[in-house]
């Protein structure tokens, strides 16, 4: 076999083989991973010192959210609200709590249960975690896919008293990648190369023999 | 007077084919006829076993998601995957089927084509060239027999 059939092969096998692989780790692009984020109470009653992340959704793009808290007399609470909202009540600073969020999914995992449920605000209190997802808005505990741009925050109390304001949690948001199409594009590609040294292969050893079909 | 020279069709060099390029037709043609059969083969199996594979699928998105590897969102989503592709599993079968049907039929033509060229070829021994005659009978036979009545079939068990 010449030496660039050989070539062509083993790229074509590599990228059969990469593509499941490489599906797989862009198969989420992480925005957000953090522990120990500390903001103010002061945040629960202006918006203006609430942990904030804006972020944009496009058409069936989803956010995930993993938000757990670990630390002493905290209540953290998470929404998230349109772009628009967000402005309006940050030039307003106006209170976090009082804004209504858009809708998104929760949920903890046990097995052989579905314990899902939907709201506008999700609280976690002195210990606990959540898995969110928003896509723009929810019908039941099934996402609707609204693309825009949005804003995700959190605020909360921290009711120690006296010198006790911090209000510290975890938060890791990630957001759909391009994993499945990257994956089917290399398989594809790998395939048809693959069938190509086949027929090429073939055409070439029939020419060298000097042997037709029939 | 001009002499007029007829070209010959392929239809009437036919039975002229050598012994070489007859035993050539012979071996395409079982060749195709296998390679289509084993496709057939592996279509219908796929097919019958798109139920269990529906319930494999399921069970497997079911742990994925009790164990926290993707939320609800995703499991409603591999779930309706799961679906599509077992009906695809059974519905393929009607399509590879028929190009089966069709490239056996091709196969078979090949066969008979060879078998055809034995029996008229008269540099073969007379006991060789009757053989090759009821073979090539049979191979139309077999055509006609599969190709009029489809729900005819062998089962081995």
């Amino acid at each position: 076999m010449e030496n660039k059939y050989k070539a062509f092969l083993i790229i074509s096998i590599v990228l059969i083989v990469a593509g499941p692989i490489l599906g797989l780790t862009f198969d989420k692009i992480t925005l957000v991973d953090r522990t120990g984020v500390t903001i103010p109470e002061e945040s629960y009653s202006n918006i203006t010192q609430a942990y904030s992340v804006p972020f944009h959704l496009e058409k069936d793009q989803k956010l995930i959210v993993e938000f757990s808290l670990n630390y002493l007399n905290v209540t953290a609470y998470l929404k998230i609200l349109g772009k628009g909202a967000y402005d309006s009540a940050y030039l307003a600073e106006s209170a976090s709590s009082g804004i209504t969020g858009e809708d998104f999914v929760y949920t903890r995992f046990a097995f052989g249960n579905n314990l899902v449920s939907s709201t506008n605000v999700r609280s976690i209190q002195y210990d606990g975690y959540w898995y969110i997802e928003f896509a723009g808005d929810t019908s039941g505990i099934s996402l609707i896919s609204i693309p825009g741009d949005y804003v995700l925050i959190v605020y909360g109390l921290n009711n120690g008293g006296g010198t006790w304001t911090d209000v510290k949690f975890d938060i890791t948001i990630k957001t759909n990648g391009p994993g499945p199409i990257l994956e089917l594009i290399l398989i594809l590609i790998g395939i048809v190369a693959l069938l190509a040294i086949m027929f090429l292969l073939t055409l070439s050893y029939l020419k060298k023999t000097r042997r037709g079909l029939l | 007077m001009e002499k007029q020279q007829v070209k010959a069709s392929l239809f009437d060099k036919l039975p002229l084919i050598d012994k070489n390029r007859a035993t050539k037709f012979i071996i395409y043609g079982l060749l195709i006829a296998v390679i289509f059969g084993i496709m057939m083969m592996v279509s219908r199996s796929i097919a019958s076993n798109a139920s269990a594979w529906y319930d494999l699928a399921n069970q497997e998105n079911n742990i994925a998601y009790w164990n926290g590897a993707y939320g609800y969102n995703d499991y409603v989503h591999n779930q309706a995957e799961i679906y599509r592709i077992r009906y695809w599993m059974a519905f393929q079968d009607v399509i590879f089927m028929n190009i089966a049907r069709v490239g056996i039929n091709i196969g078979l033509i090949f066969v008979l084509i060879g078998f055809l060229s034995f029996a008229v070829n008269e540099k073969i021994d007379e006991h060789t060239r009757k053989i090759s005659l009821i073979i090539a009978g049979l191979v139309l036979f077999l055509m006609m027999f599969t190709t009029f009545f489809s729900s005819v079939y062998v089962s081995v068990s």
